[in-house]
């Protein structure tokens, strides 16, 4: 038995030690690979205004605003904006990445997905029943963040 | 142990009818967080009940046939419920690294989530007081307040349990079933590490303190208040409150008879605690935690009956011997490496002599190699229709207990005390 635990141990401390460097050395990388590329661009746009930027995605002058007409053209698992709590969300990369799977999320893509968030369920009708998400998802969840409802973003 | 299976396997059933096993199950996603979690809910059932199994309880001691299997099953569970806790995280990261390996780094990281920091903390005390218990060599009465420890990483894990939005929080029947068995087991911890004083506990005094040979030291004690009533072959915890060792409790088979008010224990000197014992003095008290354990003859129906003891696996023979009535057909083989190692042989000659019905024969290792199953059968006219009691150093016990059973012994007559719990 008591080699069961040794083995236990000895995989969690490889796993754990690798998981650590990994993310340690790759950190930089995944800092920006992780926003999606409208949040990209965004950014872009602010920081090229103050003459600062590196990135090559060239600026561009097309602009769009994000009203509930905009976010429902977003409506499919390859293009799909949803609306939480008054934000604006491009969450198409985040598909493969659910751990509910894919099919919790394409329901609300295109509408206003705030209850489905709040309480993990794609048909919710309220935001009070269910346990929400963990802070460690709203946390993931910025990182998708296009804009407010009716605002109008660089395209 | 069949019991404890049920147990663990409940909260996976409960937890497999929340939601379509094919949602369960539909990718590597939702596959290794389905095994993180059964992972995890199993090993918070095996913590529970390890902790209730540590309590002592005289039902344990009937219903695993003795409280020395008890402490042997408690050792297996811990490490299966322990590795089990292990793997919890790691299966559960894996959706994480399919995102990124930062974000699955910061997964481990404390302080970034507080549910899950509860659940670091918890595993991180574990596997340190894990890993002492098992890697370094601490003196008993260390080790034993290492391990309570224990109870606080089971704390934390209860708190992560109670924080975490999972499925324990989505449906309350797991909630109730996971807490309340936690709930038990974290009150029957508490009453063991905390308020032992509260148990019912008998207090006696040491009598008389004897050197029987160069190792082993007899320890002869009186009733303060209430005797201990025990069937021979049964143990005891015993506390001695001395300036000259330290008070932690110790098992100890008791050597004595059961129609004796005074106990006896008889304690071989294998490290420093029991070497210490022989500086005990008249006068100092004990405290008695007992009887606990189901090794006796008199447990069993069957009066034909075969007894091995092993060097200082004599003690519990020496309390049944003296108890014995003619009614009983039995045959005693002790065995030593050198008969000056042996204790109470005039005692067991004389009982033979009185009582022909019990067969004594002293067998030194020295003199004629290790005693096996086929000695036995020859000297004792067949195993036909007998019960075998072992009671010695483990390799004896395994290596004799594999030999019967080829020689065509039923295990179920074969009963055995385990001395290293």
């Amino acid at each position: 038995m008591k080699k069961i635990s040794t083995i236990s141990l000895f995989i969690f401390g490889v796993v754990l030690t690798s998981i650590l460097t990994a993310g340690l050395v790759f950190y930089q990388d995944n800092k920006t690979s992780k926003s999606s590329l409208f949040k990209a661009k965004t950014v872009q746009n602010v920081t090229s205004s103050t003459n600062t930027s590196t990135t090559k995605i060239t600026p561009s002058n097309k602009t769009m605003t994000l009203n509930m007409n905009e976010i429902s053209k977003h409506n499919s698992e390859t293009d799909c904006f949803m609306l939480i709590s008054g934000k604006v969300y491009d969450i198409t990369s985040f598909f493969g990445s659910h751990p509910g799977g894919n099919s919790t999320m394409a329901p609300t893509c295109g509408t206003d997905a705030t209850n489905a968030y709040m309480t993990k369920d794609p048909y919710a009708t309220d935001s009070t029943s269910g346990r929400g998400h963990s802070s460690r998802a709203k946390n993931m969840l910025n990182d998708y963040y296009i804009g407010d409802l009716n605002q109008t973003i660089a395209l | 142990m069949n019991i404890i299976i049920v147990l663990s396997i409940i909260p996976v059933v409960i937890w497999s009818f929340m939601m379509p096993l094919s949602l369960r199950f539909a990718d590597i996603n939702s596959i290794t967080t389905s095994v993180g979690q059964i992972l995890g809910l199993i090993g918070m059932t095996l913590f529970s009940i390890n902790l209730i199994l540590a309590g002592r309880f005289k039902f344990l001691d009937r219903y695993f046939k003795g409280l020395d299997k008890v402490y042997v099953n408690h050792s297996k569970i811990g490490s299966i419920s322990f590795s089990f806790l292990l793997f919890h995280p790691l299966f559960l990261v894996v959706k994480y690294i399919l995102i990124s390996t930062s974000t699955a780094a910061l997964f481990f990281v404390p302080f970034t989530d507080m549910p899950i920091t509860w659940g670091i903390i918890s595993l991180s005390l574990m596997i340190i007081l894990i890993s002492t218990t098992f890697y370094i060599k601490l003196k008993y009465n260390i080790w034993k307040i290492s391990h309570k420890g224990m109870t606080i990483a089971f704390i934390f894990a209860i708190i992560h349990t109670l924080m975490i939005s999972s499925d324990v929080s989505r449906n309350h029947f797991l909630a109730f079933y996971i807490l309340s068995l936690a709930i038990i087991g974290l009150l029957v911890s508490i009453r063991q590490v905390f308020l032992s004083n509260f148990k019912k506990k008998l207090n006696f005094r040491v009598k008389n303190v004897k050197q029987l040979n160069q190792d082993i030291v007899e320890i002869e004690m009186e009733p303060l208040g209430k005797v201990l009533s025990f069937i021979p072959g049964q143990f005891a915890f015993f506390s001695f409150i001395s300036s000259n060792v330290s008070s932690e409790s110790h098992p100890f088979s008791i050597s004595s008879s059961s129609k004796d008010n005074n106990l006896k224990i008889t304690v071989k000197n294998l490290g420093d605690y029991t070497s210490l014992l022989k500086n005990l003095k008249e006068g100092d008290s004990v405290i008695v935690d007992g009887p606990y354990g189901n090794f006796s003859y008199k447990n069993i129906l069957n009066k034909n009956q075969i007894w091995v003891a092993g060097g200082i696996g004599v003690t519990p023979f020496f309390s049944m011997a003296n108890d014995l009535d003619d009614s009983y057909n039995i045959n005693f083989y002790y065995t030593v490496k050198d008969t000056i190692e042996a204790v109470y042989v005039k005692e067991f000659n004389e009982i033979s002599q009185k009582n022909f019905n019990f067969k004594f024969k002293l067998w030194s290792t020295k003199d004629n190699g290790y005693i096996n199953g086929e000695s036995i059968v020859n000297l004792s006219n067949g195993l036909k229709d007998k019960d075998i009691f072992f009671c010695g150093p483990p390799v004896l016990m395994e290596s004799l207990k594999e030999q019967f059973v080829l020689l065509g012994v039923d295990v179920k007559k074969i009963h055995y005390e385990n001395f290293n719990f």
